[in-house]
């Protein structure tokens, strides 16, 4: 009887053990983000000054004014804040139940260092220690890498300004010294560092050796010796977490933590199809970015190579491959890896979010890189478009198929396909399957992620944007401008991109098309976006510029390219166009059948109807274009100014200034023309240009504004207001005043604001009459509209303020909160467009923006918002309302018109 | 990299063909004489001709050239035609194109650097001892200026300043100092190198009146003999320069995508005033 039993457990256990061997293998499958919160420093991951830190127990983030806070790594919540000290917060790490600050002095050789217990903070101890800055310059030593190395066993830093590297270790919990060593002067040094040790690479008279150094001891663990580099640049090192180590140089190589080489470039990249699949051990990431590519022996992770998405990358434990899973994060140069434990990974990406990932085992389906359906489910990305899509920008198309590299293994579809223009006239356009995920869902999840980044801190077209479609306009860059779509359909992401606007206006939908008709064809493509913006809109290809003006039902205006535009006022329709290929500095302005444009290269006049060039002179640079009583005047940046013919261009008379001039101002009266800049403030004949005075400022100093009434000229440099008899030049009152925005004049009161206040003076006296603090005003990019008794004062990044003009007293301020998240695009914006946000009363209906990338529409007896209009980007030039409707610029290219009366459709 | 030898004196050659008919036991013996014989011939034949015999015998030049490389990706390029063919506007304007379709474009349509070329030569020493006494520009090809298209890099950066330039332009162009075009570098300097020592050599080549083919023959002195050899283009083809046309057929500036896109006809015009749609 017991033999039975025996038996049947032995049966059993064989049964089991069979079982088990034919169970399907197991491996890394996805990243998935579990939490994500703002960077509050808005900072890029430096390993040299990490401003976060991460272990299994938490998440460390350093914030601008000091504090640390601590964050469950699980569930990103706050758990407590270590408070900011008299001397600013550097860096900060986190590792086995210790966070770790080190805090500095600007330019001071001490340092301090200090230990929390990280369950709460409380301190463990303190050490004032002399780091030695990295790169020292005139130093022998050539050190490249982390100045402090935090690590399980220690805290190690370089600890000499001069001399041989020395490096000192104190104890983690109890900071007291356990060792020091040096290394030779005269050598090139690299460090890496992982959970329990750091690796130091050593290039030494030809001779280039990698350690891994326990930091208890500072003795190396192992060595192993590499072959010298053959060419710059010198390799670098990088460090997984858990000790994985990548070195660069001619021949990228990896090592498992106990200095064992894993695999060279090549054979980490290399994937065998008919490699049996098997259950995976991953390293923790040692790098996020693009897809890694094969270049010349090394490992490159290049945006340029890979569509924009962003990739975890680990080592195959046992084989030393290559194993990059793509996240859901915007993709971005500026992307880091915070730091990774075992399961999590966290990113800050280039939109200031810090995101926690964990990572996903699943059954190996097959032999193909992971994260992806097998690469010969690709779509044939050259078949996504065809002939008759491109019918609609003249034909003639011609595909160029590109089949890219995706873990060793070629895709035998095409992977990007460059469709080029058969004459030079059109634009090109490319197609690139970013990725093709292992579910829609996983799609889904990174296309809204992408997309909320994109919305966040770029500029995008609100027009074309579906549930499955988002355009935008990329920041310029040297090589040109260009923009692109993202499309999601099932698990496939694609990217559309073209330098042409209207190109991808017109491609998006049918590649989008395409795409659901493969991978869900019971969904119908929307023929009109899903929240499309109220009015007419036009797509210029790149930013629109600062100005925009209505006359003769045309809407003129300019963009960043030099291109001018002239649109039908009521419906949109591109009227006509000229690429001129210089910066427009001024303009445009209209005055009857012309349309006046100043340029780097000139001043230009064109027939408003037609486009056709009227005239051009080489009066170059122009900051100030103004036509009255049948003058043009403008400045020059050869510092002049001049008055012409607004016929011909014809000079009638100039004035030489002895610098810039930033301000032309012709009197109501017709007598006298005001120059305002450099040489202080001159008053010329309108009909000669002879001088009649001359007010100077001070030396340095430039009147950067200026006003005018019947009698007085009022010009503000930017510390001082002084108000001028405006026929004899005879200086009535002067005051030392903050001024950054443009001064206003109105009822026998001069408004100006400066410092962090709005202050109205007596006109008559310049004695204050009343003052408003409005907080430190961080941009010049602020403005100030007076209308019906209240001054309205637009701070950029903050709010807009109602001021009652009498009292000074706040009638209400929009949004009644500051809200810190809106902030983002205006810091895109050039400082010329000062402008952009000046408030513009119409009607009973006050529009502004603010730098959010929304047009305002308020009441402005109440501040209470009427409507909001998503423009996609920010606003660049100030609303202008003709004819029951408004025409605004954008940064992402698009001028709209929009009705005035409730912010919706025609 | 391809190494042309131009003209080498014959090292010379000797050949022993002994041969002895067997005659018993003393066959052994005289084999062994024979080589001893042979070994005092080749001893001495050596120690006359010098250490590096064995070199000049097989045929190793006396300088290995390591390296050549131009600086057209930082430089304005023309070509002699415009690119219209459907593959060439891939290679040209594609954001993908792969390298060598790029590289096959620059070729058929016979690419040149705009001004001015900067040459980068690694040269290696095989003798015991060499002089590099001359290095010339050897001009092969003379024709009108290229004007098919001009690709305008960003013109952003800093010149580089070279040492050693030679202006084709010249009825018998040689490399002179930089800063004195009347001085030629090589009768200033000579070059000496020993065995696997290196030299790397950057030369500054302008044109303006033509385009050009050309390489480079350089004369080393090893021993008593001189020799030449041709330094060219990777690949073996002739580096090419030209000088700047009044005008293009076509026009393109550098993409933000690493490729070339049409320039801009307000570029055009600001910096070819006499391009025919300005």
């Amino acid at each position: 009887m017991l033999t039975v039993r025996v038996l049947t457990a032995l049966l059993t256990l064989a049964a089991c053990l069979t079982a088990a061997g034919s169970e399907v293998p197991w491996a890394p499958a996805a990243w998935r983000a579990v939490w994500s919160l703002e960077d509050p420093a808005r900072t890029v991951v430096d390993p040299g000054d990490p401003r976060h830190g991460v272990a299994d127990e938490g998440l460390a983030v350093a914030t601008p004014e000091g504090d640390v806070a601590v964050h469950d790594l699980r569930t990103g919540r706050r758990r407590y804040v270590i408070a900011a000290e008299a001397v600013p917060t550097e860096s900060v790490w986190m590792t086995a139940r210790t966070v770790v600050v080190l805090r500095e002095r600007f330019r001071a050789a001490e340092r301090h260092l200090t230990a929390y217990e990280l369950a709460d903070g409380t301190p463990l101890w303190r050490a004032t220690v002399t780091i030695r800055p990295s790169g020292s310059e005139g130093s022998e030593l050539d050190y490249l890498g982390p100045v402090v190395m935090v690590t399980e066993a220690g805290v190690t830093y370089l600890d000499r300004q001069v001399g041989p590297l020395t490096l000192t270790s104190l104890d983690l919990r109890t900071g007291k010294v356990i060792a020091r060593a040096s290394r030779p002067p005269g050598c090139d040094y690299r460090s890496g560092i992982s959970s329990r040790a750091f690796a130091l690479l050593t290039h030494c008279g030809g001779r280039v050796e990698l350690a891994s150094v326990d930091p208890r001891t500072l003795r190396p663990t192992w060595t192993r010796t590499l072959p010298p580099p053959r060419a710059d640049p010198p390799p670098t090192l990088t460090a997984s977490d858990d000790g994985y180590l990548h070195v660069s140089g001619d021949e990228a190589r990896f090592f498992a933590p106990d200095g064992r080489q894993l695999s060279t470039a090549r054979e980490a990249l290399r994937h065998p199809a008919d490699e049996t699949p098997r259950t995976e051990r991953w390293s923790q990431p040692l790098h996020v970015g693009a897809y890694p590519q094969l270049s010349e022996e090394r490992l490159v992770s290049t945006s340029a190579k890979w569509p924009d998405l962003l990739f975890l990358t680990s080592l195959d434990a046992a084989t030393g491959r290559i194993r990059a899973l793509p996240i859901t994060a915007p993709a971005g140069e500026a992307a880091g890896l915070v730091g990774t434990t075992d399961t999590m990974a966290v990113v800050l990406d280039a939109t200031s979010r810090i995101t926690a990932y964990t990572l996903v085992r699943a059954p190996v389906r097959g032999p193909g890189p992971p994260g992806t359906v097998p690469l010969p489910d690709w779509p044939d990305a050259c078949a996504l478009l065809d002939d008759r899509a491109f019918a609609a920008l003249g034909g003639g198309y011609g595909p160029g198929p590109v089949r890219r590299t995706v873990a060793g293994s070629q895709a035998p579809n095409p992977t990007d396909c460059d469709w080029i223009p058969p004459e030079d006239d059109g634009a090109v356009v490319s197609v690139s399957i970013s990725w093709v995920f292992a579910t829609p869902a996983a799609a889904r999840e990174a296309y809204t992620a992408m997309a909320d980044g994109v919305r966040r801190t770029g500029s995008y077209d609100p027009v074309t944007e579906t549930p499955h479609a988002l355009t935008e306009t990329l920041p310029p860059a040297p090589g040109g401008h260009m923009n692109q779509s993202l499309v999601v359909a099932g698990p496939a992401l694609v990217h559309l991109r073209s330098p042409s606007r209207n190109a991808l206006r017109l491609l998006t939908p049918p590649l989008q098309q395409s795409l659901l008709s493969r991978y869900e064809p019971s969904v119908t493509a929307p023929t009109e976006p899903a929240a499309r913006p109220p009015g007419w809109s036009f797509a210029a290809d790149v930013a629109i510029d600062r100005r925009l003006v209505v006359a003769g039902g045309h809407a003129y205006t300019s963009s960043d390219d030099g291109t001018l535009y002239a649109l039908d006022a009521a419906t949109g329709a591109l009227r006509w166009s000229v690429p001129t290929g210089s910066s427009v500095t001024s303009g445009p302005i209209s005055s009857g059948d012309t349309v006046y444009f100043a340029l780097g290269s000139g001043l230009l006049a064109l027939d408003a109807a037609s486009g056709r060039t009227r005239w051009h002179r080489k009066i170059t640079g122009a900051t100030e274009l103004v036509i009255d009583r049948g003058t043009l005047y403008a400045d020059s940046d050869r510092y002049a100014v001049y008055a012409l013919d607004p016929a011909t261009g014809r000079t009638r008379w100039r004035d030489p200034a002895d610098g810039v001039v930033r301000r032309i101002l012709p009197h109501p009266a017709g007598d006298l023309v005001y120059a305002a800049g450099d040489d202080g403030v001159v008053a010329l004949d309108a009909r000669t240009g002879t001088r009649r005075w001359r007010v100077p400022v001070a030396r340095f100093a430039s009147v950067s504004s200026a006003a005018t009434t019947s009698d007085t000229v009022y010009a503000a440099t930017d510390d001082q207001i002084q108000a001028i008899d405006r026929l004899t030049g005879r200086v009535s009152w002067r005051r030392s005043e903050p001024v950054q925005v443009g001064i206003q004049v109105a009822d026998g009161a001069v408004y100006v604001a400066g410092g962090s206040a709005l202050s109205k003076l007596d006109a008559a006296t310049g004695r204050r009459q009343w003052s408003y603090d409005v907080g430190p005003l961080r941009l010049t990019m602020n403005a100030l509209k007076l209308a019906r008794g209240v001054a309205y004062f637009n701070v950029a990044l903050g709010r807009l303020h109602a001021l009652d003009t009498a009292t000074g007293r706040l009638r209400w301020s929009y949004p009644p909160q500051d809200e810190p998240d809106r902030r983002g695009h205006v810091w895109y914006l050039p400082a010329t467009r000062l402008d952009a946000f000046a408030p513009v009363p119409h009607g009973d209906t006050l529009l502004t923006a603010f730098g959010d990338g929304t047009l305002h529409a308020l009441d402005p007896a109440t501040g209470t918002p009427r409507w909001t209009f998503e423009a996609g980007g920010e606003v660049t030039t100030p609303p202008v309302v003709k004819d029951g409707r408004i025409h605004v610029g954008g940064v992402n290219g698009n001028v709209y018109g929009i009705r005035a009366a409730d912010g919706r459709v025609n | 990299m391809r190494l042309g030898i131009i003209s080498r004196r014959n090292p010379g050659t000797t050949q022993s063909g002994a041969t002895a008919e067997s005659s018993g036991p003393s066959v052994g013996f005289i084999a062994a004489l024979v080589i001893m014989l042979i070994g005092v011939i080749f001893t001495a034949w050596y120690n006359a001709r010098g250490p590096d015999t064995i070199d000049r015998m097989i045929g190793t030049p006396p300088v290995t050239i390591g390296h050549v490389s131009t600086d057209l990706d930082n430089q304005d390029i023309a070509l002699r035609e415009p690119v219209t063919d459907p593959a060439g506007r891939r290679a040209l304007l594609g954001a993908h194109r792969p390298p060598d379709e790029w590289q096959a474009l620059l070729t058929r349509h016979e690419a040149a650097a705009v001004g001015r070329i900067t040459l980068t030569v690694v040269l290696t020493g095989n003798r015991s001892s060499l002089r590099i006494v001359e290095i010339k520009p050897r001009i092969k090809v003379r024709e009108k200026l290229s004007d098919g298209a001009f690709l305008a890099v960003s013109r952003e950066g800093v010149a580089e300043t070279v040492a050693v330039k030679a202006d084709l332009d010249e009825p018998a162009p040689r490399f002179v100092t930089a800063d004195n075009p009347r001085v030629r570098y090589f009768s200033a300097k000579q070059i000496d190198l020993k065995e696997d020592e290196r030299v790397t050599l950057e030369m500054s080549i302008t044109a303006k009146k033509a385009y050009y083919e050309f390489d480079l023959v350089a004369t080393v002195l090893a021993g008593e003999q001189s020799e030449q050899i041709v330094i060219t283009a990777p690949g073996g083809s002739p580096f090419r320069v030209t000088g700047e046309a009044r005008t293009y057929r076509s026009f393109y500036t550098a993409s933000q995508q690493g490729a070339w896109a049409p320039m801009p006809r307000g570029q055009v015009c600001q910096e070819f005033p006499k391009a025919g749609s300005c």
